[in-house]
């Protein structure tokens, strides 16, 4: 067992080394935002662009700015950076007085067989927001009961269960609906994670296999096309798209109502007479040459780098291992070697992350499944960059649906495959705790 | 599954309606707008705000298209999309509580003398660069823009392109203004000399400078100050003579929800609103002076700076400037900086005719009759003022470069 810790140890990168081709030591409130420091010349001009997008507030249709035109129908935000304040994560509305800002409702119905769809009148998603003339979709509210743990050392820690109420439907009734919130996701090391293949990802699950404690994770396997194979989820916080260019896309679309190649019908169902007849921007609204430098300024940011090893961060860093958290929160992995960009390839990335689904019980299941995802099931969330989350935006949220405040929040609602990790935080001394939040920062 | 029971049922729950909207057109960027959206609906949560986001010129058309109506508020940082809207009358008199702005930032005015908007916001043009960078040159940090026509500066300076950038038509014109129209064009030849021009899909000027890719940028005290209050590490000066640019806003007359209008342009130029400009992502200067008080900020009703600016003889030229300087610079920076260069090459006591021949200004001045002015003034507008101003410039652009040739065989043939 001692020889498994000491293993297990050397897996985690120590703060202080990294690839400084790809990676900045900034930790300022502008630090998601950097691009990386070998980005080649001839890419800057396509970064830049691709900044200019994502900071775009988008148009609605039409207008003298075709190039940003198309906003809508139906939509949640005008810009990407809405919620992805600084690049970084969004968060939950407090109360339910207080609307969605970076946060938004995933929707779907369960027929008598127990098959799950989109929902036949408003679709995968709730868009609270539409053009003048197109009724919006409804409103969707955050409701929390709080729920008290009681740490080792007496702490008590007040946790708060959400529960989404949606109203004002602008289709008609909601129905039996499934609803899940999700927060905007912080965008680090985008094209990286799209960088590492699928035997990179399964290589862990032969990991997780030969562990005495049975935390075995499985790959999202996505089949985009029957033509093409199968290939392992990575984005999205059940792993449900396999690509950062799909990613970019569906977000696009679903998001901003902006069409694509890969959708390029605007996001009306059939029932949304309005929504259909609406203006478009463009056929489609995003073209291949703008989805591209988005997808490459994702894929060009900076990632960050660990702050300087503190002892604190060591004795941390030794927590995260006894707690067993590395055996999901895979410390690091290695990029493909024909990656492109080039700058992207054969690259150890630091994410802390194995990719793969976990069930994490009950009380952070949606009961929404995704795909091939079940309804208590999550992608690991990566961890790099964590302790950057409220330097670069005002107020944060973690978990897929900001229901955390804080990093301990977090941890304290793992649940299922991490309930022994879990219990292992909970019955930390006050000083391994604070060392392993401390640790948890320095990312 | 109680829990899951629960969530259903919740799904079915009327909320209270009753909550009114208010529809805001505007074009500022998102991290402008999201802080500001945030914190008056926090105040008043019974208004929801509708963001209709467009461009300036982009905003009057459709205005025009819909006679003024489908919105309440318009703030945009541009006098003169609101002029203009003064002009169609789409713009209704404030009746607001605005004792505490002054009514003018030099001879500025912060008010339109009819009422009919104000500024919430305003931003100046100065320089940014890193102490430490200059220090590492031997070079010091300049107080006026003239010091940039030095060659020491020769690679240094990033320098925006009026056409394409949207600030930098009034950064040019402020320095024709306030040296006069061949002097001043002469001050902007050198400088141009001097730099890297940054246009559309460039980086940022402070980027330039960061990156270290300049050693000085030319640019606006809210991108340099947001910069700098979000880690990077830079300083910024506004040059002894300078312009700064106030931001208005206005309620439309045909505006469907005035109250909450008002209640919205109230918020903006109050206190709390205000200082919602010095947020790190934003730094914008806020209109209202007592919000300088007890902060160490640059206070533009403080400094002594020469900020006298014609906003309308500034406006009527705009595109006529940038028409010129694309002759002049952007499309001839190349042959520029190389007559430049060669000039400097020679012995100094050969600089300064050279010199001279270089930056003399060809052009005149034109007036507000100018045949020229006006076609650039409605290039966007109609197609034959578009062929007129290009002519106009392919013209100019032509006796540059010939000029510039004429002046390098010259020096190339002692």
């Amino acid at each position: 067992m001692i020889r498994l810790f000491i293993l297990l140890l050397a897996l985690i990168p120590a703060g202080g080394f990294a690839d400084t081709d790809i990676s900045s030591d900034e930790r300022s409130r502008r630090a998601l935002a950097l691009p990386m420091p070998a980005m080649p010349d001839a890419l800057i001009s396509q970064f830049n662009d691709g900044r200019s997008l994502f900071n775009q507030m988008w148009v609605i249709a039409p207008s003298t700015t075709p190039d940003i035109d198309g906003l809508g129908p139906l939509f949640n935000s005008l810009s990407c950076l809405e919620c992805h304040p600084g690049n970084g994560r969004g968060r939950a509305p407090d109360s339910p007085g207080e609307p969605m800002r970076s946060m938004l409702v995933r929707l779907s119905v369960t027929d008598d067989e127990g098959n799950v769809w989109p929902h036949p009148v408003y679709g995968e998603q709730l868009q609270e927001r539409a053009i003048p003339g197109v009724p919006a979709e409804g409103q969707a509210r955050v409701h929390y009961e709080s729920v008290s743990v009681t740490l080792a050392d007496g702490v008590e820690i007040e946790l708060r269960r959400p529960t989404i109420s949606l109203s004002h439907p602008g289709y008609g009734e909601f129905g039996d609906v499934l609803v899940s919130g999700r927060i905007g996701p912080p965008l680090i090391g985008m094209g990286l994670i799209d960088a590492i293949s699928d035997d990179t990802i399964l290589q862990w699950v032969d990991y997780q296999s030969s562990l005495p404690e049975g935390i075995v994770g499985r790959p999202h396997w996505l089949q985009a096309a029957a033509d093409q194979p199968p290939r392992i989820g990575r984005f999205g916080v059940k792993a449900g798209i396999a690509t950062l260019e799909r990613q970019i896309a569906q977000a696009f679309h679903e998001d901003l109502g902006i069409t694509s190649a890969a959708f390029p019908r605007e996001n009306c169902t059939a029932g949304q007479t309005a929504c259909l007849a609406a203006p478009s921007g463009g056929d489609p609204e995003l073209t291949e040459q703008q989805l591209a430098a988005v997808n490459l300024y994702l894929s060009l940011l900076a990632i960050p780098e660990p702050a300087v090893e503190t002892e604190q961060i060591r004795f941390g860093r030794q927590q995260f291992a006894a707690a067993a958290c590395i055996h999901c929160h895979r410390p690091a992995m290695t990029t493909a070697k024909d990656a492109v960009p080039a700058l992207l390839a054969n690259r150890q990335v630091d994410l802390y992350s194995d990719l793969l689904l976990h069930d994490m019980g009950p009380d952070l299941a949606d009961h929404r499944p995704e795909a091939d995802a079940s309804g208590s099931e999550w992608r690991t969330a990566p961890l790099w960059g964590l302790g950057l989350a409220e330097q670069v935006a005002d107020r944060v949220g973690y978990l897929h649906d900001g229901r955390a405040r804080t990093v301990l929040e977090a941890i304290l609602w793992h649940g299922g495959a991490a309930q022994a990790s879990r219990d292992a935080v909970i019955e930390m001394s006050t000083a391994e705790r604070e060392a392993l939040l401390a640790f948890l920062q320095s990312l | 599954m109680r829990r899951y029971l629960l969530s259903l049922l919740l799904c079915c729950l009327p909320l209270t309606a009753g909550a009114s909207s208010l529809t805001l057109l505007s074009s500022y960027p998102q991290t402008m707008l999201s802080h500001f959206i945030e914190a008056f609906e926090a105040e008043h949560p019974d208004i929801r705000i509708d963001l209709l986001w467009r461009r300036p010129q982009d905003a009057l058309q459709w205005l025009d298209e819909n006679n003024g109506a489908g919105t309440d508020v318009v703030w945009l940082p541009s006098w003169r999309a609101f002029q203009q809207l003064k002009q169609q009358d789409f713009l209704q008199p404030l009746s607001l509580h605005h004792d505490v702005l002054p009514a003018s930032l030099g001879d500025f005015p912060l008010h339109d003398s009819d009422n009919a908007f104000i500024a919430s916001e305003m931003a100046g043009y100065g320089l940014f660069f890193v102490p430490d960078d200059l220090e590492r040159l031997n070079l010091k940090a300049p107080e006026r823009w003239q010091e940039l026509t030095d060659f020491a500066w020769y690679q240094h300076i990033a320098m925006p392109v009026p056409s394409q950038v949207g600030y930098a038509p009034m950064l040019i014109d402020q320095l024709l203004q306030a040296e006069g129209w061949q002097a001043g064009w002469s001050q902007w030849l050198a400088i141009a000399a001097n730099s890297r021009l940054i246009g559309r899909g460039s980086d940022f000027v402070t980027d330039q400078v960061l990156q270290q890719r300049a050693s000085i940028g030319l640019t606006l005290d809210f991108f340099a100050e947001s910069t700098i209050a979000s880690g990077g590490n830079g300083q910024f000066v506004y040059p002894k003579q300078t312009a700064f640019n106030p931001a208005p806003i206005g309620i439309l007359k045909r505006a469907g929800n005035v109250e909450a209008a008002e209640l919205f342009v109230q918020f903006v130029i109050s206190h709390p609103g205000q200082t919602l400009l010095l947020h790190p992502d934003i730094r914008k200067k806020p209109v209202n002076p007592q919000v300088y008080a007890g902060r160490s900020l640059a206070n533009p009703f403080a400094l002594e700076l020469q900020t006298a600016y014609n906003i309308d003889q500034g406006l009527h030229r705009r595109e006529f400037n940038s028409a010129l300087f694309d002759a002049a610079i952007t499309d001839n920076h190349q042959l520029l900086t190389t007559v430049w260069q060669a000039i400097h090459a020679l012995p100094a006591s050969q600089h300064p005719p050279l010199r001279q021949q270089l930056l003399n200004w060809p052009v005149n001045e034109p007036d507000n009759n100018d045949a020229n002015l006006q076609a650039c003034q409605q290039r966007h507008d109609n197609n034959e003022a578009e062929q007129q101003c290009q002519a106009f410039q392919q013209h100019w652009q032509q006796r540059f470069q010939a000029h510039y040739q004429q002046l390098l065989d010259h020096i190339q043939s002692r």
